[in-house]
């Protein structure tokens, strides 16, 4: 009987830790997704993308704070929001930069955007205050069996789970979208067949800072932002491209599916670790398979 | 069709092409020979907007094109094959070739260009749904041709198409080279395999140390001493 119980406690706790790992994982993958496109078309390392991120959650904490919108239409307001704020971004600070070598330009990114991101740390921090934000949205739980599933979990996973599908079908089917992607394999290539390189890298950007908002918007449902977040998301978005293979769009997001499970996993039976665990996995990588899961070794 | 105007291009500070000038006619297939490094490959990217051109003019079709974004020059119809053919590996050859067909004119053309293409390069058809990465390199060739003839050329500019390929699909390459060049394509051929570009080409310019030493018929060019003893081994 205690056996039974047992059993079935184990398996209620581990779905339900599978599902927030999932959850995270989807949450990692979709700003990880955009960090990765953005390198991908302009050889460009995108210190700020976590700031996109944490300003998703604050616009999405402010908005229910003082109207209750639900966070999934205000997920649908950001879109637009986001793809000028990633475009205008890429117009003001990268823009100038073209024209460079390739490895001068890829030096003078890291320094501009690292600059940007510790500027919009602090203009965040000016704006909405050093504070902890949580966002108290809830729905209610239902139970299966002896489980009880969290609706918005599942809600945040079907969420992701359509845009991702919408961003391969664009990504697939258009010939904006095309054109990415063959910038991203090769940008010689691209050139040569007529694809505006300049209007290609601007809508990635765009592009990437509607992913990582809409990845803050779920992000500030499920933890606590503060206006310092930014940063320390951006490098494990990087572990996470690194880990699903510099260039290959498809393991980045089977690298964040891998790291949320694995954080998640390791925080309930050793929360210590959890966080260090995406560095650890990094370096694994690196001396396993240093092209990564999905990478490629050709320059 | 095609002139170039004193052109000059450089790498940082260090020159790599001066004073170029040259001309492609309608229907001409002209070759530019001459030693690794002397800047044959340099003079193409500069033409097709893929490196910035130093001084020098380039007009194309009655337009001037100095300057001008490698994306507006592919759309006037001037397609640079490069040497190391750039193909997107991840995508299949059917996929390669439609993103040939990425300016706005071409796509519409898209589906009849395709058929002629696979008429030329038959194998591009059986191997359409495999990965471009995966192709043996006389098929990554054909494919960079293909995906070239695709955005439908008024000039093709073709960089050592022969390179590290079998005699045999060398000899098919110049063979069907010509046949497009009969489809109204004017052709600027780069070669390291000097006596077969001349012998296919009508016009030629040998180019040594970043500029241009030598212009002529091919004919000519086939029969001059300094020419034979430097570039044909004879």
């Amino acid at each position: 009987m205690a056996a039974r119980l047992g059993k079935e406690f184990m398996a209620t706790v581990s779905l339900q830790l599978i599902i927030g790992g999932i959850l995270q994982g989807g949450i990692y993958a979709l700003a990880a997704f955009g960090l990765s496109l953005i390198f991908g078309v302009s050889n460009i390392l995108n210190l700020a993308h976590g700031e996109f991120l944490m300003l998703g959650a604050m616009v999405s904490f402010l908005v229910y704070t003082g109207t209750e919108l639900s966070p999934f239409v205000t997920a649908l307001g950001l879109i637009p929001l986001f793809f000028a704020v990633g475009s205008l971004f890429e117009r003001g600070l990268i823009r100038p930069l073209s024209g460079r070598p390739d490895h001068m330009r890829l030096v003078a990114s890291i320094l501009v955007t690292l600059g940007a991101s510790i500027a919009i740390e602090d203009f965040a921090s000016f704006a909405f205050g050093p504070n902890e934000k949580a966002l108290a949205y809830t729905l209610p739980s239902f139970q299966v069996g002896p489980i009880i599933v969290s609706t918005i979990r599942l809600a945040g996973l079907a969420f992701i789970l359509v845009l991702t599908l919408a961003l391969h079908t664009f990504l697939k089917r258009t010939y904006q979208g095309r054109a990415i992607v063959a910038t991203t394999q090769s940008r010689r290539g691209a050139m040569l067949v007529g694809v505006n390189i300049q209007r290609v890298a601007n809508l990635s950007f765009g592009i990437g800072a509607i992913l990582a908002a809409l990845a803050g918007v779920f992000f500030v449902i499920m933890f606590p932002v503060t206006p310092y977040v930014g940063l320390p998301l951006t490098l494990k978005y990087l572990c996470i491209i690194v880990l699903g293979g510099l260039g290959s769009l498809f393991g980045t997001l089977l690298g964040g599916l891998v790291l949320g499970l694995v954080e998640i996993l390791v925080a309930y039976y050793s929360p210590h670790w959890s966080e260090t665990s995406a560095f650890i996995i990094l370096v694994l990588i690196l001396l396993i398979r240093p092209q990564g899961l999905f990478g490629r070794f050709s320059g | 069709m095609l002139r170039v105007e004193q052109l000059a291009v450089s790498y940082g500070i260090i020159p790599a092409v001066h004073d170029v000038s040259l001309t492609v006619n309608e229907k001409e297939i002209v070759s530019l020979i001459g030693a690794n490094g002397a800047g044959k490959t340099t003079t193409l990217n500069a033409i097709s907007g893929v490196l910035p051109i130093r001084s020098g003019r380039v007009f194309f079709d009655g337009q001037e094109l100095t300057g001008a974004g490698s994306h507006r020059i592919v759309e006037r119809g001037l397609i640079q094959i490069p040497e190391e053919r750039h193909l997107f590996p991840d995508m299949s050859v059917a996929e390669n070739l439609e993103m040939g067909a990425f300016s706005a004119e071409a796509r519409h053309l898209a589906r009849r260009t395709l058929a002629w293409v696979h008429e030329l390069f038959p194998r591009l058809h059986e191997r359409r749904s495999q990965l471009a990465g995966t192709l043996s390199g006389g098929e990554q060739q054909m494919l960079a041709i293909g995906r070239g003839l695709m955005a439908r050329p008024k000039l093709l500019m073709l960089d050592e198409p022969s390179l590290g390929l079998a005699p045999l699909i060398v000899d098919d390459l110049f063979r069907i080279m010509v046949e497009i060049n009969r489809s109204d394509v004017a052709i600027l051929l780069v070669e390291q395999n000097a006596a077969q570009a001349l012998e296919t080409s009508h016009r030629a310019y040998v180019m040594e140390n970043g500029r241009i030493t030598l212009a002529g018929e091919a004919q000519a060019l086939l029969e001059d001493e300094q020419v034979r003893a430097a570039y044909l081994g004879i």
